[in-house]
Order: structure tokens, then C-alpha cells, then sequence
């Protein structure tokens, strides 16, 4: 896969290590030629091939061979630049995967099919769900959402009294636009069947629509 | 039975089992034939193309929260869709008139999608 990522500060170089680590085709665009420059001297990371342009302009865009990128990621500090770069990808090189990094998480509903983006990520909100995550115990915890906010991936730890409990996953009787995806019982991930039974202090994660949502919380929490 | 009047009745034939698809694709055809553009159905996408035909339907369709314009033009070859992102109307862009899109184009269920193109309307 040939992945472009604009901005080489620690998230982008990181990805950019990553994702040539696991083979894939990856090119950064830095605008400062210094830190270009400097990254091309030392060689790292290894296997990244590096392009001195301004990821906001088209021309300089194109350098990167965007037109031919699976994904672009936009990951600069900036999340005016990062939204301008999404347009310029989506627009203009037609990419059929756009990723985007949200710095402020107040600019986050920008961060949409109108700018181009296929998906964003906020790493505040992020770190929030985590935080929420290991203090709540008896509600549902939104980690992840796909598809623009139409698809949900949260979690639940089931306490003591949740109505679900000593249930199978059949006679639960979910909403139909929501699933359990995994369920972790003492740090083992257990694969959910139709027989699998709930206990509490299991926790459940469950991929659900934004609608079907309350229905899941007063299943699995009551 | 000689030679040309079973051409002639094949021709009948055909005249009348012909679905109204098809007339329509023709009446297109010949229609967007002195365009000077890349057909629809032979457009590439991820290059920047120009591509031109007849106006067959408008749409405000709502993307991520807001009013979208979705502009379907055919050709007689295949059809492709202009979204116009943040527009309910654009001025002179209505159902029966020709026009000219430039843009780049990607594909999306099936159909060519040229998103936010510069267009020219040709009659």
C-alpha cells in the first residue's frame, strides 16, 4: 500500500516508521527542508522516502505522488493545515482513504466528509474514553466511532447487579444494529457466541449505531 | 423469403422491442457526440478529466450535516455525478441543459463522482 503522510513530527514519523516496518510504501511531506534535510542524512526512519514541500499546495502536493497514495494521512500540529490537506487529497487526487489527526478537540466536528476526511482521530477524546474506561465500572464507555460517527465501538463493565448477567448473548435479544464484538473475562479476550454467557466483571465490547445505543445500555447495564 | 426483406424485418424487430433506456441512451449519445470529451464510460479516475453531457437530475443530498448538490449527467455511455459541497442550486445548472465538468474523478457505488469540479455550461 503507498501511504502519504504530511507532517513529520513524532506522530508522523512515528506512523511512518511503523507502517514501512510492515512493508508498506511510505512517503513523508515536511515543509521545513531543514528537518527534510536532516531525516535524509541520517536515514531514519529506514525505508521512508522523504519529499521537501508544502502539503497545502497542490503543485508541491503532487510532488509526493499523491495521485497514486491508497492513504493519506494529515498529521501536522495544525489543524487548519491538516483540514486543507484532507480537501487537497480527497478533491483533488481523488484518494480513497483519508486520515486525519484532530489537535483541538473543539475543531473536531470539522472534521468530516466535507473536508474530505474518512476518518479522524482525536487523541484528547481518546485518552478521555481511556481514563473513563478504568474508573467506570456499570456504564457504557464510547472508545472509537467509524464511518463519520455512525458506527460506535464502546464498552461496557458489567457490575454485580446489571441485568444481564447469567444471560447467553441469544437471549439477550440486542438490538439488531449493535453487536458484542468481544467479550474480556480476566484478561482473556473471549470470541462471543450465541452460548456465551455473561458474568459480571466481564467487559463487553459492543459495536452499535449512535440510535441503537440506549437500547444497549439498558440490556447489557440495565 | 429474400435477403433484405428479413433485414427489414429485423429492424422492425428491433424498433420495437427496444426499451426506452436505450432510445434514450442514443438520443444522449448523439447528442453529446460533438462535445470533443472523454466519454463517461471510458473516463479514468484519480486524473484530472473532463467530461460533458446532459443534466438528467439534481439532488440536495445532506453529507456530514450539510446541503450538498448532486448533479447526475449522462452522456449515452454511463452516467457521472458532480457534488457540489455547501450549494442547494448553482445558476444555470438545471435538468436538460448541457455542461462540461473538470475535475478528478473517483468512484463511488459504481459511478463516476467529481467532487467540487469547475464546469462550463454549454447550452
Amino acid at each position: 500500500m503507498r501511504v502519504v503522510i504530511a507532517g513529520a513530527g513524532s506522530v508522523g514519523t512515528f506512523i511512518a516508521e511503523d507502517l514501512a516496518k510492515a512493508g508498506h510504501e511510505v512517503v513523508i511531506v515536511e515543509v521545513d527542508a531543514d528537518r527534510v534535510a536532516e531525516a535524509e542524512r541520517d536515514g531514519s526512519p529506514a525505508g521512508v522516502t522523504w519529499v521537501a514541500a508544502d502539503a497545502c499546495e497542490v503543485s508541491e502536493f503532487a510532488r509526493a505522488g499523491v495521485d497514486k497514495a491508497d492513504v493519506v494521512a494529515a498529521v501536522t500540529g495544525d489543524d487548519e493545515d491538516n483540514l486543507v490537506i484532507s480537501l487537497l487529497a480527497k478533491q483533488e487526487f481523488g484518494v480513497p482513504r483519508v486520515v486525519a489527526r484532530v489537535n483541538n478537540p473543539k475543531n473536531e466536528w470539522m472534521f468530516t466528509e466535507m473536508w474530505g476526511v474518512d476518518v479522524s482521530v482525536s487523541t484528547p477524546h481518546l485518552l478521555t474514553a481511556l481514563v473513563e474506561e478504568a474508573v467506570s465500572v456499570g456504564s457504557l464507555v464510547r472508545l472509537l466511532s467509524f464511518e463519520g460517527g455512525r458506527a460506535r465501538l464502546s464498552e461496557a463493565t458489567l457490575a454485580d447487579n446489571s441485568p444481564s448477567i447469567g444471560k447467553d448473548l441469544a437471549e439477550l435479544g440486542l438490538p439488531r444494529d449493535s453487536t458484542v464484538v468481544a467479550i474480556i473475562r480476566d484478561s482473556h479476550v473471549i470470541v462471543p457466541r450465541g452460548d456465551s454467557v455473561l458474568r459480571a466483571g466481564d467487559e463487553v465490547l459492543v459495536l452499535t449505531t449512535p440510535d441503537a445505543e440506549a437500547d444497549v445500555v439498558t440490556t447489557l447495564l440495565g | 423469403m429474400p435477403w433484405n426483406s428479413r433485414w427489414v424485418l429485423k429492424n422492425f424487430r428491433r424498433k420495437l422491442t427496444r426499451t426506452i433506456d436505450d432510445i434514450d441512451e442514443e438520443r444522449l449519445a448523439h447528442r453529446s457526440s460533438d462535445l470533443g470529451v472523454t466519454r463517461i464510460s471510458d473516463a479514468p479516475t484519480r486524473t484530472p478529466i473532463v467530461i460533458g453531457g446532459e443534466i438528467q437530475g439534481l439532488q440536495v443530498v445532506p453529507r456530514a450535516g450539510s446541503p450538498s448538490l448532486e448533479v447526475t449527467i449522462g452522456d449515452g455511455s454511463g452516467r457521472a455525478v458532480a457534488v457540489f459541497t455547501g450549494r442547494r442550486r448553482l445558476a444555470g445548472v438545471d435538468c436538460g441543459r448541457r455542461i462540461l465538468i473538470e475535475g478528478v474523478g473517483r468512484t463511488e457505488r459504481g459511478r463516476i463522482l467529481v467532487v467540487n469540479p469547475s464546469y462550463t455550461i454549454v447550452e
